[in-house]
């Protein structure tokens, strides 16, 4: 019989449109985090980007929460910025920032799952899983307040989240 | 703590919804500002993020000597 993890590696896709000093700016962000029980609570630690987390009572609340605080990044980095160039310029930076003993944890997780070592408990067991090593990481910042810029519905996105999976 | 192991970090106090915090040619940006505002002599900030921001900083080990619950 496996026994329970306590991390769980994720991956995540966002898509914010943040409002800023005299531009509109979407940001899409494609990244990958840590799921783990500490001090008895739930925690999302931030892999790529690396410098954000938080928590929540249970996964759920705790994905919700870390949904959350990556907006609120966004929205001061946006408060502090001059115009478009400053915003993406700190955007690209807060992404690239990869937590490196973060990332230990979460390949170990990866490892994990993938090795068949242990299987990921519920409700975990419920998340889509994709390939950690073909997930695109990274982040587009487009300026949206541009002229003859086109919009159509089906540049909407929802949130997505999976777990990492095993082969 | 940060005194102790991110010796002339800066703390940036001027955004809406958190604290910065630059050491080196890093930026932490996302200490949350909890219930007790902007007062710096007020600040309660789960040990979590304080202990997020240490690894991110590769500084954890000198944290956990200054605050003994990290």
């Amino acid at each position: 019989m496996t026994k329970p993890r306590r991390n769980h590696a994720i991956v995540f896709s966002f898509r914010d449109t943040v409002e800023g000093n005299g531009f509109l700016a979407r940001v899409t962000t494609r990244g990958r985090a840590l799921l783990a029980n500490d001090d008895n609570s739930w925690w999302v630690y931030g892999v790529q980007p690396g410098a954000i987390a938080d928590s929540g009572d249970s996964p759920q609340g705790a994905y919700a929460s870390f949904r959350q605080a990556f907006t609120k990044v966004l929205f001061d980095f946006a408060a502090g910025a001059a115009n478009f160039t400053e915003f993406e310029r700190d955007v690209q930076a807060f992404i690239a920032a990869v937590d490196e003993s973060e990332e230990g944890r979460w390949r170990s997780a990866v490892e994990a799952l993938r090795s068949g070592e242990q299987e990921p408990e519920a409700p975990f067991d419920q998340l889509p899983r994709v390939n950690a090593d073909e997930y695109d990481y990274g982040v587009v910042v487009e300026r949206l307040d541009v002229g003859q810029r086109h919009f159509t519905p089906e540049e909407n996105r929802i949130d997505e989240y999976a777990l990492t999976n095993c082969a | 703590m940060l005194d102790e192991c991110a010796e002339g970090y800066e703390w940036v106090d001027s955004k809406p919804h958190n604290f910065q915090v630059k050491w080196k040619d890093k930026t932490y940006p996302s200490l949350p500002k909890g219930e007790h505002g902007k007062s710096a002599s007020k600040i309660e900030i789960e040990r979590g993020h304080v202990r997020k921001m240490a690894r991110f900083f590769d500084i954890l080990d000198c944290a956990k000597k200054a605050l003994e619950q990290l």
